[in-house]
């Protein structure tokens, strides 16, 4: 893993919604030394509580998403994304255990246990999409 | 001619007719000898009355008498039939002109004798005619034994052939029966009234119409009528018999007509053979065909009773009611509404209320779990008591007869079939009914394993895709944690032990739950197959909750849960169990509360669970939402979890594993749950059934636990190290 610089443009923002804490704990640590300010959620209820309060500049450049959480559910939170007008750009990474009944219209789909140099890789390339 | 019987054979009698008594005198003397009777007549008046009592070998007939003479009385001896060929002598003087021996001959004599008689002439020609007679007479008696002989030759053959008849009548394996042109019955052989179930002498008091189905009857009367007019020979068909106690008999009838000499029609002669069997054996298998391949088609869901009922009624009985149940042992209640099924469509509103009030009578309910065979009860106040429905509905049905049994596969009842007529059923009749039971009863059977092997591959699949995500999740910060420790080209990263050394740990950490849950699955797997064991030892239940709760410390603050744990002041509470596998139920219980009710007090009691000091007792209480009260008959099953999959993680094997081992030990584990909380209660032996068994030579004391029915392993794939790559 190799330690590559975020781009120009001060910090960017991830909306990390994980509910194993040391998936969440270990995904953190690593985006945080890649200097991405990092919001863990250990719910889906979190995650979309994040997305109603937070004002237009707090908005997440990319959003991490596991499917399968309590209370609820990464499919909830995508339902939710994709009704809102000011999220629809927004590159959602889909982490999941489960092979079957894959979400489709999200940036990727990782199944874990995964590469984090793909997780980093996908970040980068949706951060500069976003930027576009 | 019949001799007189005093008469002896061999006299030979002999008339004379003179009217001089001398003359008689002399003949007397003349004829006077042995075998010869001489009968006298003085006149031929007095020998004609003679002639009538009389049969003469020969007549010596004066010619000239006073009164009648010779002649005239020849002649009128010649007109009676008896005496026309009864030779007669005329005697007369001597130089009679030749006129008077022609007439003599004309009227019928056969000889002359000339007065005075000449004794040996006289005597020679009446021999002769003596001899004739006896030869006659001889001949005439031979006849007569020959056709007396004759006669009872004939007699005998008659006996013998009429005995002949009678015996056939009686014997034959047919039944035979001849019937009046007014519908009586005027004799039947054995093998007829057995048919139906009278003795011979029955039904000569009887009726055509007391025996043969009146609806047969009916068609049959075209058909009669025309065989007494003649008009048919015979007439065929195949038709119900009633038998005397009541059911019906199906016959192959042959009827033709009994005619008397005249050639007139006088009765009716009746063949039947009894075909019930044939009848009923074909009519069962096409039956039985049907409502198989009816319940061949409805196994994946339940079976398809309505459509059965109405197949079988009009081939047993009218009616037809169907009733199943469901659920568990002991709290069973009826699958819906009986099936009822009438043979007539008319009476679709009489089924429909008798459904109705089937549907909500208990004591219908009731009777659909006794095994109880009730075989042609008298319908209505049997019915009436089984049912507790109206008996006027009841008489509506018009059945008289019900035959009611159960469906019993593997020594469980699933239900009830009950079938109705108005008339009783016949033998092959309720071995049909047999059969259809049991032929709806394995259906059943069927459906429910049909059933219960999709729940379990349902369960399999459910279970390996959990087992899947769980597996999958320690497994990625696994892989982080390590490709944190090496750069691009595979090397370790160096010089950064103070970052490697939390690194490392958490890795251990993901190994352990790689671990525990994997021992969770091979637990599974060696209950399913009996292969648990127990290594029992001396363990106290109080410290055993006191290590696995210091164990908790990280997960407990984590969560916000605080814990509070009573020993109470008894002392230890000390029992022979497997510590290990006793430290799982308590993690097992533990880790759920915690899960379960995140930020809520857990409260846990370890005491005496009664007065006399054999059981120890473990009470768990969360505070989180509770468990639904449709889940708390399940949550100790295979692969049942509370949440839904896709909310709690976990396998759901841990209160299956708890309770496994609870029951190896002897004890036993209960759950209460509220709104406001769960508790669990567990109750250990202090000593009992572990103690029974020696401890084996390798130190541990082995026990095996109970083999589990259901998928095993093999189903599961949990031998199959495949299944997890």
């Amino acid at each position: 893993m190799g330690v590559s610089e975020q781009g120009s443009g001060g910090c960017k923002t991830v909306l990390l919604a994980e509910d194993d804490q040391d998936i969440r704990d270990v995904v953190q640590e690593v985006l945080e030394e890649r200097g991405y300010d990092v919001i863990p959620a250990r719910t889906g209820r979190q995650a979309l509580d994040f997305l109603a309060t937070a004002d237009v500049d707090a908005r997440p450049d990319v959003v991490i998403l596991d499917l399968m959480m309590p209370i609820v559910t990464g499919w909830q939170v995508l339902e939710e994304i994709r009704q809102r007008p000011d999220l629809e750009n927004i590159p959602v990474i889909i982490l999941t255990a489960v092979s079957q009944d894959m979400p489709t219209g999200v940036t990727a789909v990782l199944r874990k246990p995964f590469n984090i140099d793909e997780l980093l890789a996908l970040i980068r390339d949706g951060v500069g999409v976003t930027r576009s | 001619m019949d001799q007189p019987d005093d008469q002896p054979e061999d006299v030979v009698p002999i008339l004379v007719v003179d009217d001089h008594d001398e003359n008689l005198v002399a003949m007397r003397g003349i004829l006077g000898r042995p075998g010869y009777r001489l009968v006298t007549a003085r006149s031929g008046n007095e020998a004609l009355k003679h002639v009538l009592k009389d049969d003469f070998a020969v007549i010596l007939l004066d010619v000239l008498m006073p009164g009648m003479d010779g002649f005239e009385t020849a002649g009128l001896i010649r007109t009676r039939e008896a005496s026309r060929h009864t030779p007669i002598i005329f005697l007369t003087a001597a130089g009679a002109d030749l006129a008077m021996v022609e007439r003599g001959y004309a009227v019928g004599a056969v000889d002359y004798l000339f007065k005075p008689l000449n004794a040996e002439m006289v005597r020679a020609k009446v021999g002769v005619f003596v001899d004739l007679f006896r030869k006659a007479r001889q001949m005439r008696r031979q006849e007569e034994l020959l056709r007396t002989a004759e006669r009872d030759r004939n007699a005998a053959a008659i006996r013998e052939s009429e005995a002949l008849y009678e015996a056939s009548f009686n014997g034959a394996a047919v039944g035979i029966a001849h019937v009046t042109s007014d519908g009586r019955w005027l004799r039947a052989n054995p093998r007829f009234a057995q048919t139906i179930g009278y003795g011979p002498a029955d039904l000569l008091n009887m009726h055509i119409a007391d025996v043969v189905h009146p609806v047969d009857l009916t068609d049959d009367r075209v058909g009669l009528r025309r065989l007494f007019e003649g008009e048919l020979d015979t007439y065929r068909r195949e038709e119900r018999y009633l038998h005397k106690d009541g059911h019906v008999v199906w016959v192959d009838q042959t009827v033709s007509p009994l005619r008397d000499a005249s050639g007139k029609v006088k009765n009716l002669i009746f063949l039947i053979e009894d075909i019930t069997n044939r009848r009923d054996a074909k009519k069962r298998e096409r039956l039985l065909a049907g409502v198989s391949q009816l319940l061949l088609q409805s196994l994946d869901h339940p079976a398809d009773m309505a459509g059965v009922a109405k197949l079988v009624v009009g081939s047993l009985g009218e009616w037809c009611v169907i009733g199943t149940i469901e659920g568990r042992e002991g709290r069973e209640r009826p699958t819906g509404k009986p099936a009822v099924a009438h043979a007539d469509p008319r009476l679709a509103a009489s089924a429909d209320r008798l459904r109705s009030a089937l549907a909500v009578s208990a004591a219908y309910a009731g009777s659909l779990t006794s095994r109880t065979t009730l075989t042609s009860l008298t319908a209505n106040a049997d019915l009436r008591a089984a049912w507790n429905v109206d008996g006027a509905l009841l008489a509506e049905l018009g059945v008289n007869v019900a035959l009611s049994l159960p469906f019993v596969t593997h020594d469980r009842v699933l239900g009830r079939v009950t079938f109705l007529s108005a008339e009783a059923f016949g033998p092959g009749e309720v071995l049909t009914a047999h059969d259809v039971t049991q032929r709806i009863a394995l259906a059943l059977d069927n459906a429910r394993l049909h059933r219960e092997a999709e729940d379990a591959v349902r369960a399999r699949d459910e279970f390996l895709s959990i087992a899947s995500h769980e597996l999958r999740t320690p497994l990625t910060p696994l892989r982080i944690q390590f490709q944190r420790m090496l750069d691009e080209r595979g090397q370790l990263v160096v010089g950064r032990a103070e970052r490697m050394q939390p690194i490392l740990q958490r890795c251990e950490r993901q190994v352990r739950r790689l671990e525990t849950l994997i021992e969770n699955l091979l637990d599974v797997s060696r209950i399913t197959t009996g292969k648990m064991s127990l290594e029992v030892s001396e363990v106290d239940l109080g410290a055993v909750v006191r290590d696995v709760i210091f164990r908790f410390s990280r997960e407990l603050a984590a969560a916000g849960c605080q814990l509070s744990l009573s020993l109470g002041d008894d002392g230890a509470l000390v029992g022979r169990w497997d510590r290990l596998r006793m430290e799982q139920v308590v993690t097992n219980l533990v880790g759920n509360a915690i899960k379960y009710a995140p930020g809520k007090p857990i409260e846990i009691t370890v005491s005496p669970g009664d007065a006399f000091g054999c059981t120890a007792r473990l009470t768990i209480r969360d505070h989180g939402t509770g468990i639904p009260p449709s889940d708390l008959e399940r949550i100790f099953q295979r692969f049942h979890r509370v949440v839904a999959a896709s909310s709690i993680s976990g396998l759901g094997l841990g209160l299956f594993i708890a309770k496994q081992i609870v029951d190896a030990h002897g004890g036993s584990i209960s759950v209460e749950s509220s709104g406001e909380g769960t508790q669990f209660v567990l109750d250990f032996p202090l000593r009992g059934t572990v103690e029974a068994t020696p401890i084996p030579p390798d130190g541990g004391q082995k026990i095996s636990m109970g083999s589990h029915p259901g998928p095993g392993p093999a189903l599961l794939g949990l031998n199959d190290p495949g299944v997890w790559s």
